[in-house]
């Protein structure tokens, strides 16, 4: 037998096995873990993203009404009445509340 | 696998099929793991690093254009993958031949003591070498095939499968 021979029968051996259902549950585990990697990271984004916006609007709105405390207040004061005069003409025509 | 039924797997793969994902594993997994074993040389990190190359494939799914094989894609992957923990690590690794003993020493038609001394003197070649012998030689891909996995001219491949068999077989021929 040649040293040809040799080293081509050596390298058509087969490396690894023709079938292996173990390594395709491990590739299986491996993408599943990384999915859920993937989607929690993904939800604290969001998360993340949802909070700054928030506290964003916040900080907006509380220095809009510390600009605009007498416009604010005025507001308010008409919003009280109107909601109490629609109350006391509601009670005079005896509609169901 | 036939072409018609392996369009259908990836598809359904891209949608999320778990199960097509696996037999897409199941039906290339030997090529893939036989190739990284030969170029990597420790079987243990290779197994590592092919389940890694089809979870990168998985992930990478819509990018997957059709213009290759699956299988030439996923040995690509795997061949990046291998090729950048080795120069991550820069570490002389234990190379281990447990897998050679794995089948029949008469599998293949080739003794134990052979494919052991063919594998310690693939470990001697430069790694492009190795990579184009292993999957050539090897794996059965065609020159065409191991240019696109190795990302490299189809001439330079050609030569690196021809430098690295004189190589071998010098190596070979001074084991008795």
């Amino acid at each position: 037998m040649t040293s040809e021979d040799r080293l081509l029968a050596a390298l058509s051996a087969p490396a690894a096995p023709a079938k292996d259902m173990h390594f395709a549950l491990e590739v299986m585990r491996r993408a599943e873990a990384e999915r859920f990697r993937a989607d929690a990271a993904r939800r604290v984004l969001r998360g993340a993203g949802l909070a700054v916006l928030g506290a964003g609007a916040l900080i907006l709105a509380s220095s809009w009404a510390a600009e605009n405390a007498d416009a604010l207040l005025n507001g308010a004061l008409a919003l009280a009445v109107g909601w109490t005069g629609i109350g006391v003409l509601r009670r005079r025509i005896g509609a169901p509340r | 696998m036939a072409n018609e039924e392996e369009a259908r797997l990836i598809a359904d793969a891209r949608r999320g099929d778990g199960r097509a994902l696996a037999l897409l594993v199941a039906a290339h997994q030997q090529a893939v793991r036989g190739f990284l074993r030969r170029f990597a040389g420790h079987w243990a990190d290779a197994d590592d690093l092919a389940q890694e190359a089809f979870v990168t494939a998985w992930r990478k799914l819509d990018r997957f254009e059709g213009r290759s094989s699956f299988r030439v894609w996923v040995c690509g992957i795997g061949y990046r993958i291998a090729r950048d923990a080795r120069r991550a690590h820069r570490r002389a690794q234990a190379r281990d031949y447990a897998w050679l003993e794995e089948g029949d020493s008469e599998e293949g038609g080739a003794p134990l003591e052979d494919r052991i001394a063919v594998a310690r003197a693939m470990s001697q070649l430069p790694d492009d070498q190795r990579a184009a012998v292993a999957l050539c030689l090897g794996e059965g891909f065609s020159h065409a095939e191991a240019a696109a996995i190795l990302d490299a001219p189809l001439g330079t491949v050609k030569s690196h499968v021809l430098r690295g068999r004189e190589r071998l077989l010098k190596i070979l021929d001074a084991t008795p």
